[in-house]
């Protein structure tokens, strides 16, 4: 499997992100050499330590955790980082993880979502923030890569079609004048 | 007067003054915090913070598009080549736009295709079009105008638009919107007729699409059944802009539902994998067969969408990913080595303002901009001490509403251009945004004008020409109360003569029933969208110029006072020479005076207000007491000193030793440039003015005096 640095410098070397930035060429070639030397350190554009996931926010498996395996996490991580039962002067602090948590289990207690997520995961495209811009993105993807079908048909039976098109019966101007200018050549 | 003399901001504005300029929106969305999709207001978020620069702030280099001028220079490229080429392409297009100003979004949206267009056919012999021809910058770098970019918009310069005089490779001048497909039928035809064999391919928008001239060629094209190709770029963009002052709004139109429903067609999808099975099954000679029951399956299966289309007679391909030059290059080879296909149209979907972060986020997209920064997006606004006369518009029209609930406003597609997000904001429900659709704008204000409502169209002095037989015919003739607020009346500076509204006094005044005035200054806007709103038994309109207010004081709330209809005023009282004013050109009548008075003359200044109808009492006056009367209008012949010449001579007022001189706008289009220079340029300074005050009094060393100061 493709560690992430390599992923993530896959997708950046393609030019696919919707950003017109490119991260100045440096950070490029030694993420370029990291993959090469298949060291597992996360592309450079991001912090050092690479970010932990959903599934380690909840501290579940990501393969093979069910729903109910979700649940429950989630009900122990909140448990443990809500607000009203942090000591004061962890406040602040837990109440950035609980939030955290919670967009974590939104996300991956719906099943199309974590199924969208996990794609992401894989090409290492984010860890943490499955903001609704990237989840919109991928369901784009999808869309889009559907539409190429749909017009390698039309195109086909466009061909399909102009090959009678110009018959005796159709006396559209653009036929007659497509059949005298086929004449004359 | 017991006005209090206020430059207050418009109601719920905070921030920086928005200026006027064809592109105020961008600025005043930027003053407010702006609400992005994007971030939620609490997550981590893994992309940059707000506060750092999200583009290059030099330019990067761009080694391949230095080696392209004109699109033969694209042929031996491989598609690796090619996307690199529609990279270096977009940030050069953003880098000479952050020096120029200009249209942004719409460009940055069309990189790819642009690039799969000239690579796939041969311009300029194939007939290339884009629609508004506002997205045609990167047409323009790739057609051997790359080092005049740095002239977008200026005198002398490039046009912000296609223009058949600048190049062979702009095939058709546009400016307004949905006149692509005629003019690409046209040419189709015209193709045929001589026999030749090159293509046609007209590019327009979604909102170009609302207009019905699209569907008159549509219809056309599918009855000759000539072959030629309808690029159709879909951003979902169909008003200016497709957003209200609090964020992105939904298309307005019912047919941008439909387009959606097309991208999301997955049944037809399904079927066609199936047939496409079938037919491999059966083989052989059964082409026709299938076609007929692909044809069936599209007819049954597509809906609403794809069949409007197939229904006019054009061949629809779609929906394809717009910023995809693999696809994009396919589609185009395959249709293009297709012989006979008669009419096609490819749903090509782009994302206006793509590549830019902050055109894609801006509820604008960056539609149109003035300088800015290309690291951070700030746009470089010079702070004026006035509004724009949009802006009092807005103001005045708020005002007036708000006492009146009859009052209700329509705009076609320009909620920016004409202030009324504004209204919409206040009143929801009585702002109406028909999409490009000028006629219908008229004659949908006229049928709301027969139910005792008030309606107020805001449009564009040169878009109303699209609409006139409405105003004629709808409108005047009936003597419905329609208000007309023609905004960008006369010169209009970079837009060019496409924009111009050059010939609304014209049009507008040798209408029977209508009242025809203009403001000289914006206390006499808001007093004269008092006088329109009190007008209940004839059509009206009232004119007014692109720019900023001169500075006078204005009354509280913005709340103007009715003026008695045909009253002029006077402003200066002078002897031998009259200056009769008509709109702005009044303040060039003041500045011309101060001018001539430099020479030891005072003349008269007057401010005639009402074109129709004529103050007869202030002109018998004038006559009586001059020698000369010199009528003032940025407008074209035939329109305010037409008619002011007409009452004189029927009045025998021109019998005795009477001399009557029009100042008009010249009898040809004042190209693109700044105000300053168009104003020299069609002859309209205070400068001309006064020069031909003493050329008519035989001073001629004074009049020759001015104009050499004016040019040294």
């Amino acid at each position: 499997a493709a560690s992430p640095a390599s992923a993530a410098f896959a997708v950046a070397v393609a030019g696919g992100g919707r950003a017109g930035f490119r991260p100045p060429p440096r950070a490029t070639t030694r993420a370029r050499a990291a993959a090469a030397s298949g060291a597992a350190s996360a592309y450079t554009a991001m912090p050092a330590q690479p970010q932990p996931t959903f599934y380690d926010l909840l501290g579940i498996s990501a393969e093979g955790s069910s729903f109910e395996d979700v649940r429950a996490a989630y009900r122990r991580m909140a448990r443990k980082y809500h607000p009203d039962v942090s000591p004061p002067d962890a406040a602040k602090e837990h109440t950035r993880r609980f939030i955290q948590v919670q967009e974590a289990y939104e996300t991956l207690s719906d099943p199309s979502r974590r199924t969208t997520y996990d794609r992401a995961l894989a090409r290492g495209v984010c860890r943490l923030a499955f903001s609704p811009a990237a989840r919109r993105h991928d369901a784009e993807q999808e869309e889009k890569s559907g539409w190429r079908t749909s017009w390698e048909g039309q195109i086909s039976e466009l061909k399909k079609r102009s090959t009678v098109k110009d018959a005796e019966e159709n006396l559209s101007w653009g036929a007659q004048m497509r059949r005298r200018r086929a004449e004359q050549s | 007067m017991a006005l209090s003399s206020t430059f207050s901001l418009p109601r719920g504005f905070l921030g920086v003054l928005p200026q006027e300029h064809h592109f105020a929106p961008a600025v005043e969305l930027h003053a407010r915090p702006l609400k992005t999709p994007t971030r939620r207001s609490y997550g981590i978020s893994a992309s940059l913070s707000e506060r750092e620069a999200e583009y290059h702030s030099q330019r990067p280099p761009t080694p391949l598009l230095d080696t392209v001028n004109y699109p033969i220079h694209m042929k031996n490229l491989s598609l690796k080549e090619l996307q690199q080429l529609s990279d270096e392409l977009r940030s050069d297009v953003i880098f000479h736009v952050s020096k120029t100003g200009g249209h942004l979004g719409s460009s940055l949206g069309v990189v790819e295709l642009t690039v799969a267009l000239h690579y796939v056919f041969n311009t300029p012999q194939d007939k290339l079009l884009w629609d508004v021809g506002h997205q045609s910058y990167p047409h323009k770098i790739l057609t051997g105008r790359r080092d005049k970019m740095p002239t977008m918009r200026q005198t002398n310069g490039l046009s912000g638009f296609v223009k058949r005089s600048e190049s062979e490779y702009d095939s058709f001048g546009t400016g307004h919107s949905s006149t692509t497909i005629s003019a690409a039928l046209g040419m189709a035809v015209g193709r045929d007729l001589k026999g030749a064999k090159n293509n046609v391919v007209a590019v327009i928008g979604d909102g170009a699409m609302t207009a019905g001239q699209a569907y008159e060629a549509m219809n056309n094209a599918g009855y000759l059944d000539s072959d030629m190709i309808v690029i159709l770029n879909d951003n979902k963009q169909v008003s200016l802009p497709t957003a209200t002052l609090d964020g992105p709004a939904p298309p307005v139109g019912a047919l941008s539902g439909a387009l959606s429903k097309l991208q999301s067609s997955r049944p037809l999808r399904e079927l066609r994998e199936v047939a496409k099975g079938v037919t491999k099954q059966i083989g052989g000679s059964v082409h026709e067969i299938a076609a007929k029951v692909d044809e069936y399956a599209r007819g049954m299966i597509s809906g609403s969408g794809s069949s409007l289309f197939e229904e006019l007679g054009l061949y629809y391909i779609g929906p394809v990913d717009g910023h995809n030059i693999d696809d994009l290059i396919t589609i185009l080879r395959e249709v293009k080595g297709t012989k006979t296909t008669g009419p096609v149209l490819i749903h090509v979907i782009t994302e206006k303002g793509r590549g830019y972060p902050y055109a894609e986020r801006a509820s604008d997209k960056y539609h149109g901009v003035a300088k800015f920064d290309p690291a951070t997006g700030k746009q470089f606004k010079v702070p004026a001490k006035t509004l724009s006369y949009t802006n009092y518009f807005a103001e005045a029209l708020i005002a007036e509403a708000e006492q009146d609930s009859k009052i209700v406003a329509i705009h076609a597609a320009m909620g920016g251009g004409t202030g009324l997000n504004y209204f919409l904001r206040r009143f929801p429900n009585r702002c109406f945004d028909v999409g490009i659709a000028e006629q219908h704008a008229v004659t949908f204000a006229a049928g709301l004008a027969c139910e005792g409502l008030k309606p107020f169209c805001a449009i564009y002095s040169s878009f109303l020409q699209r609409g006139y037989d409405q105003v004629v015919h709808d409108v005047d003739l009936q003597k419905l109360p329609v208000r007309f607020a023609m905004d960008r009346a006369g010169l209009v500076g970079a837009d060019g003569p496409t924009h111009c509204g050059a010939f609304d006094v014209a049009f507008m005044a040798c209408l029977p029933n209508m009242v025809v005035m203009a403001p000289s200054d914006e206390a006499e806007l808001l007093n004269m969208v008092a006088t329109a709103a009190a007008i209940d038994d004839r059509p009206s309109c009232f004119r007014y110029p692109r720019g900023n207010g001169i500075g006078v004081p204005l009354p509280e709330n913005y709340k103007g006072t009715a003026i008695e209809v045909g009253k002029g005023r006077i402003m200066i009282e002078g002897e031998r020479v009259a200056l009769l004013g008509y709109g702005s050109a009044v303040q060039y009548c003041m500045a011309a005076s101060s001018i001539v008075a430099q020479h030891g003359l005072r003349v008269t200044v007057a401010d005639a207000r009402f074109c129709k109808p004529l103050d007869h009492a202030l002109i018998r006056s004038l006559a009586k007491s001059h020698e000369v009367i010199i009528t003032v209008e940025e407008g074209s012949i035939g329109g305010f000193g037409s008619h002011v010449a007409q009452f004189m001579a029927l009045d025998g007022l021109l019998d005795g030793k009477l001399k009557w001189r029009p100042v008009v706008l010249p009898d040809k289009y004042i190209d693109h440039g700044s105000p300053a220079d168009q104003l020299v340029e069609a002859g309209l300074t205070p400068s001309h003015i006064a020069a031909t005050v003493f050329n008519i009094l035989g001073q001629a060393r004074e009049a020759l005096a001015i104009m050499t100061v004016q040019n040294a």
